[in-house]
């Protein structure tokens, strides 16, 4: 990061003082312009982390951009102007994450969509504020009050320094961000929002603050932007703008940074480079620019070097000690429990179950009975002395976009300082034998690695009832025993632990009760069935 | 109101409303089988439609310019399928961003050869008295032709075993491709499919919403809105969201004395918004 940084200060300054010497005069401020994509690029590649992927980076731009023209038009200092427009697009980006807290990711991204369109249909509903198609000007230059009725207002080669340097400092300031603790819990809940809850993060919270960010990025450009252009127009709010900062975002691997040049390169190549190379369409350079850009973005799907199997050689001794803390494991009493699918089939029908603080409960059964159903209506429950249910699941493990060791340090941090934290994080990482890795994303681990790294997450958490979904599904024999050793060692420190489990040799090694559970009169469509459709 | 006025609002708003549910069932069809909103299928049927707006124009007959004009939409959308969402699986959000990067650049391409606001493309003309009302015989052609077209879809899907062979890819692709059903064809059929559908509706409507470059949002936002409501995966409800949509037009247009078309926008932009947040 420090090489790259040091690398994009080199070419910023070499690009202020190189290009206005070889550039036309009428094209500084079309290069300002470019470099104004850079601010919702970044924030869009930093909302992408957080899960929120939003169609509306140039949308807040654009509010900003109004909301600035309209201040500055009403005698308000340029410089305040600018500042209050870029408030707002943080507050709308707040305001659009809190309001679609419920939604998914794709939702999300439709909702945004939307929001975009919205603002487009008010500026055109409002012409008397908007002034519709022609937009909100004359605007005042980018200037600043020198005292004295005198003020200095920024030439073009000035509003291209400006812009030049918001623009990296954006995409700069986004990647540091995101990188940093703020932002691996960021990544943390854009990787997994339940696991990021059940390790004391708040995914609600960490949304708003991350699409307030967004925004404010956003908003900086816009608001410069209307001001360099002399007028803030609607084109923010049309579904071309939407698409290219997310576009921009996916090329460059989501990383801030990237899409910020990214965004710039083809604000340059749609704005400068085409027109100057007398492209008139169709389609137009921008369209066409943006096109080329989906295609760069299509190839980041091709296979990568990924840096799976780098663990392969990590090898674990389960006869050594866990470093666990005593754990208050709290007594689990559950009634029979039924549960229906919407269309009133039967999921699961069990039996009464309780479990003891310091032992290990196996739920066993057949395929479709019902056991990662218990388990996952039990992991919404939450027990009458408050104690905290945490479920384990099948499904991946650790934070994907976090390293290691970030994962066990945001799940180390529930009730502890950030120093006893970081002991804590270390002291799994060397019992993991992970310390060779601890600056890999979870996501490139492979599943034994990971899965374990989860567990470690998971108690690290400190729960009062653990409930693993197989735990050992699929792990090999020194994962399996590393796995059996720690569950045991987890009982053994006082957690109450509830497994589901097919391994019958596993359980009967590690519980001290059996629960049976019966298929409920259901069963999948097997392949035949679907063949005899045909 | 008179019974005539309430008749000819009927037909009105149950012809528009056939239209919207056309394209919702383009892009619930779509969604089937790849879990990605078509955001592309507005611009897809209006480049279709153009295209035989164009055919007919020049002088071919009419059915030369549908089938052209169809044929374009469906290849158009496959071709969208394969070329972007297909290689875009793994990630939907990216396959929806590549739609609306593909219907913008669709969009300038067309605008470039087809400049004007409006096309023109035949019609049915005429009018029916019916109760003291005027009826549109367009109108009842548009629900004529839609009916059918719903009947012969959900016949296709229940008793051909290429109907089968789609249910089972949206039901299940995994399932499918262990009997051996080629899920990437049926994904590009589907779009195709969807594509010829959406560009039907384009037509059919073309007397009621000008048939233009820039057209596309219009109709893909209301039958996307349409679908959303129905949920994705459900194309036999699109009707429901898309009567919603077109009696907020008309009703509304006949009571303001305009402005319906802005009013279904925002009915849309509402069913969207309430589907996003269920």
């Amino acid at each position: 990061m420090r090489n790259r940084l040091a690398l994009l200060a080199v070419a910023a300054i070499a690009t202020a003082f190189i290009y206005p010497a070889l550039a036309p005069a009428a094209n500084l401020d079309r290069a300002a312009l470019a470099l104004a994509l850079a601010g919702p690029a970044a924030g869009a590649a930093l909302a992408m982390a957080a899960g929120r992927p939003p169609l509306m980076a140039t949308a807040l731009a654009g509010a900003a951009a109004y909301v600035s023209a309209a201040l500055s038009l009403r005698g308000v200092p340029v410089l305040a102007s600018i500042a209050i427009g870029t408030l707002a697009g943080a507050a709308l980006g707040a305001a659009a994450a809190a309001l679609s807290a419920r939604l998914d990711a794709t939702a999300f991204l439709i909702a945004t969509l939307l929001l975009a369109l919205a603002g487009a249909a008010a500026v055109q509903a409002l012409p008397d504020i908007t002034g519709a198609q022609a937009g909100l000007g004359p605007l005042q230059g980018v200037s600043v009050a020198l005292g004295a009725a005198k003020t200095a207002v920024l030439t073009p080669l000035g509003d291209f320094h400006l812009m030049l340097a918001v623009g990296v400092l954006s995409g700069a300031g986004a990647a540091l961000l995101l990188a940093s603790h703020v932002g691996a819990r960021w990544r943390a809940i854009g990787s997994d929002q339940a696991r990021a809850a059940a390790s004391g993060l708040r995914p609600v919270a960490g949304q708003i603050a991350v699409l307030a960010t967004a925004g404010a990025l956003a908003g900086l450009s816009g608001a410069l932007g209307a001001h360099i252009a002399r007028v803030a127009t609607p084109q923010a709010f049309a579904a071309d703008a939407a698409a290219l900062p997310l576009l921009a975002a996916f090329a460059a691997g989501r990383q801030p940074l990237g899409a910020a040049l990214v965004a710039i390169a083809i604000g340059v190549v749609g704005g400068l480079v085409l027109p100057a190379a007398g492209w008139q369409g169709p389609p137009d350079a921008m369209s066409l620019a943006t096109g080329l850009l989906a295609v760069a973005a299509l190839f980041t799907l091709l296979p990568g070097g990924a840096a799976r199997g780098r663990e392969r050689d990590l090898s674990i001794d389960p006869g050594k000690p866990w470093p666990l803390e005593a754990m208050a494991g709290a007594r689990l009493d559950v009634a029979p429990t039924q549960v229906r699918a919407p269309s009133g089939e039967l999921l699961l029908d069990s039996p009464a179950l309780s479990a003891e603080p310091g032992s290990i409960t196996a739920v066993v059964g057949p395929n479709g009975a019902g056991k990662t159903t218990l388990l996952r209506e039990l992991s919404g429950r939450r027990l009458a002395s408050g104690e905290r249910v945490v479920l384990l699941p099948q499904e991946g493990g650790g934070f994907a976009t976090c390293t290691v060791r970030e994962t066990l340090e945001l799940a180390a941090r529930r009730g502890r300082s950030r120093d006893s934290a970081r002991a804590a994080a270390s002291a799994w990482l060397e019992r993991l034998a992970m310390a060779p890795v601890a600056g890999v994303m979870c996501g490139d681990l492979s599943s034994g690695p990971r899965r374990l790294l989860d567990l470690a997450r998971v108690l690290l958490a400190a729960p009062s009832v653990l409930l693993c979904d197989e735990p050992l599904a699929g792990l090999d024999d020194a994962h399996r025993a590393a796995a059996v050793s720690c569950l045991r060692a987890a009982a053994g420190a006082g957690l109450t632990v509830v497994l589901a489990e097919h391994d019958r040799e596993a359980v009967a090694a590690m519980a001290a009760r059996v629960v049976t559970l019966e298929r409920p009169g259901w069963a999948p469509a097997a392949p035949a069935a679907a063949e005899a459709m045909l | 109101m008179s019974v005539g006025i309430v008749v000819q609002l009927a037909v009105d708003c149950i012809a528009a409303a056939s239209l919207y549910a056309l394209v919702g069932l383009a892009v619930s069809l779509a969604f089937s089988g790849s879990g990605t909103y078509h955001l592309a299928i507005g611009q897809v049927a209006i480049a279709g439609a153009l295209v035989a707006s164009a055919a007919v124009q020049g002088g071919w007959p009419l059915w030369i310019g549908v089938i052209a004009g169809l044929t374009l939409g469906a290849l158009l959308s496959a071709a969208a399928e394969r070329g972007l969402v297909a290689p875009a699986s793994s990630s939907p959000l990216l396959a929806a961003v590549l739609l609306i990067a593909a219907a913008v650049v669709l969009r300038e391409a067309l605008q470039g050869v087809f400049p004007r606001s409006a096309y023109a493309f035949p019609t049915v003309g005429g009018t029916l008295q019916v109760a003291g009302g005027l009826v549109h015989v367009a109108d009842l052609v548009t629900i004529a032709v839609v009916a059918a077209v719903a009947v012969a879809g959900a016949l296709t899907l229940r008793i051909t075993s290429l109907g089968a062979a789609l249910r089972i890819t949206a039901a299940s692709p995994s399932m499918a491709e262990r009997i051996g059903v080629d899920t990437g064809a049926m994904r590009a059929l589907a779009f195709g499919v969807g594509g010829a559908l959406a560009t039907a509706a384009a037509l059919l409507g073309a007397g009621r919403f000008p048939l233009a470059a820039a057209g596309g949002v219009t109709l893909a936002l209301r039958g996307i809105a349409a679908a959303a409501a129905a949920g994705p995966r459900a194309p036999q409800r699109v009707v429901l969201p898309a009567l919603i949509i077109a009696a907020v037009e008309v009703v509304g247009g006949y009571f303001l004395g305009g402005g319906g078309e802005a009013l279904s926008d925002i009915a849309a932009v509402g069913l969207i918004a309430m589907a996003v947040w269920r």
